[in-house]
């Protein structure tokens, strides 16, 4: 426990990102939400919610704003809420926080402005059908979300990603021995059963668009089902290979890949990953000064370049790995 | 799963012996459960600079105990076998400690297990 020597930084950042990702954000919402339903008995029922170049064209009950409002404002900054916020808590640091706690406030300023304009602008109209242009709602609604999510990104501070060394391994080569470490990568049985769902899902929204004759509709199923499928085979599975060559990750296909040569290798360990923190999410992922091979939270091999550019795969057994790498980058050097 | 698998150019044990001694260690300390699959013959063979047929022959040669099943397809599968060679491994540890607790020398323990057998 790190109790009896606070950092005093630590717990800051964490209040400050409670106050852009969440109660901004629900200020925001509850705002929004008190002028909507003042202005609600004065709106035709239905409303409309829709508009087409020259007018509105589609209506829906008028509780579908502050529906709508709640949800787009406050949906992120829950899950945030419920997820991101404890992890900073503990103590996790990504340059990500920043960015999805500036988007959860523009987010939800967008929803605030736009649907409450929407509301407002439809009072004493005896029809749907006389709306006026939403435009001016939505154009305004972008630029104070943009406006809130700037200003967010910038109280928030810079993050550098700092990651948790886990217990080291010691291997000792012969001059003479040849050794090779094979392991591989998995994304966890839940994530697995998620993609999987969502390829049915859509897959089956596809042959209900095929059967109604929808086929505009159908084809953006096809292709979101395929982009998925390839999603899923990229972050399902990596295999890592370490032998006196460096270090190799490959998805299940041979691709995608990534390699640092053995004459290339600074340093190898274990370390402790915060998908979301660190990288961002899950999957073969880029983030300032590291390459990620994502695919669980946990332990995970971090292969250093001397140009200074790391290599972090998520892999058990990590140390041995990581000691068989040093082990080898050693005698390579020799 | 993953497996560290290391042999000695210098050693006059052949390199398909060593190879499945490397493997027959993880499964019997228990690294290896059953139905873990065995990594590709190829990535081993080219990791470690081998021959491909030398890490075939050390898989068959694990087949040929029990240890793996060889499947066209599905490459190497640790056999349920193997569940019970963990557990021998884990009655010899106790039969060390008890035999070390009684003071008795390897050779003695060694003879007595030699003639049981």
């Amino acid at each position: 426990m790190t109790t009896n020597n606070p950092q005093p930084t630590k717990n800051e950042i964490a209040t400050r990102f409670a106050y852009v990702a969440v109660v901004t954000p629900a200020v925001l919402t509850l705002a929004a939400l008190a002028l909507q339903l003042r202005w609600l008995p004065e709106t035709p029922d239905p409303i409309a919610t829709h508009w087409s170049g020259s007018g509105p064209d589609r209506s829906g009950s008028h509780w579908t704003y502050p529906l709508i409002t709640l949800f787009m404002g406050f949906g992120l900054s829950a899950w945030l809420w419920a997820t991101a916020l404890p992890r900073l808590r503990r103590g996790a640091r990504g340059w990500a926080f920043r960015f999805l706690a500036a988007t959860a406030v523009g987010f939800s300023a967008f929803a605030a402005v736009s649907m409450t304009w929407s509301v407002g602008m439809q009072r004493g109209l005896a029809s749907w059908s006389d709306a006026p242009s939403v435009l001016p709602a939505i154009v305004t609604g972008l630029v104070v979300g943009l406006g809130a999510a700037l200003v967010g990104w910038l109280v928030l501070p810079k993050q550098a990603i700092t990651f948790n060394a886990l217990p080291s391994a010691d291997i000792d080569l012969a001059e003479t021995e040849r050794a090779v470490w094979l392991g591989s990568a998995r994304a966890s049985r839940g994530a697995v059963a998620t993609i999987i769902i969502a390829i049915v899902l859509v897959a089956a929204g596809a042959v209900a668009a095929w059967t109604s004759g929808d086929y505009a509709v159908m084809w953006i199923f096809l292709g979101l089902a395929v982009l998925l499928t390839a999603l899923a085979l990229t972050t399902m599975e990596a295999d890592v290979r370490v032998d006196s060559n460096g270090v190799e990750v490959r998805g299940p296909a041979g691709f995608p890949r990534s390699r640092v040569p053995i004459a290339e290798v600074a340093s190898a360990d274990s370390i402790n990953v915060e998908p979301l923190g660190s990288f961002g999410g899950w999957g073969w992922r880029r983030v300032p000064g590291a390459m990620g091979v994502v695919l669980r939270g946990g332990e995970a091999l971090r292969v250093e370049r001397k140009e200074g550019h790391a290599l972090v795969v998520t892999v058990d057994d990590s140390a041995t790995a990581a000691a068989l790498l040093t082990a080898l980058a050693k005698r390579a050097q020799r | 799963m993953s497996m560290l698998i290391s042999i000695d150019s210098a050693s006059t044990e052949p390199l398909f012996a060593q190879v499945a001694a490397a493997i027959r260690a993880q499964i019997i300390t228990g690294e290896a459960r059953p139905g873990d699959r065995l990594p590709p013959a190829r990535d081993v063979a080219s990791g470690l600079g081998v021959n491909l047929h030398t890490v075939l022959h050390a898989y068959q040669e694990l087949r040929d105990e029990g240890l793996v099943d060889l499947r066209r397809g599905r490459g190497a599968v640790v056999t349920e076998a193997a569940d019970a060679m963990a557990g021998l491994q884990r009655d010899i540890t106790k039969l060390g400690a008890r035999a070390t607790a009684l003071g008795m020398s390897p050779a003695t323990v060694v003879a007595l297990v030699r003639a049981a057998m």
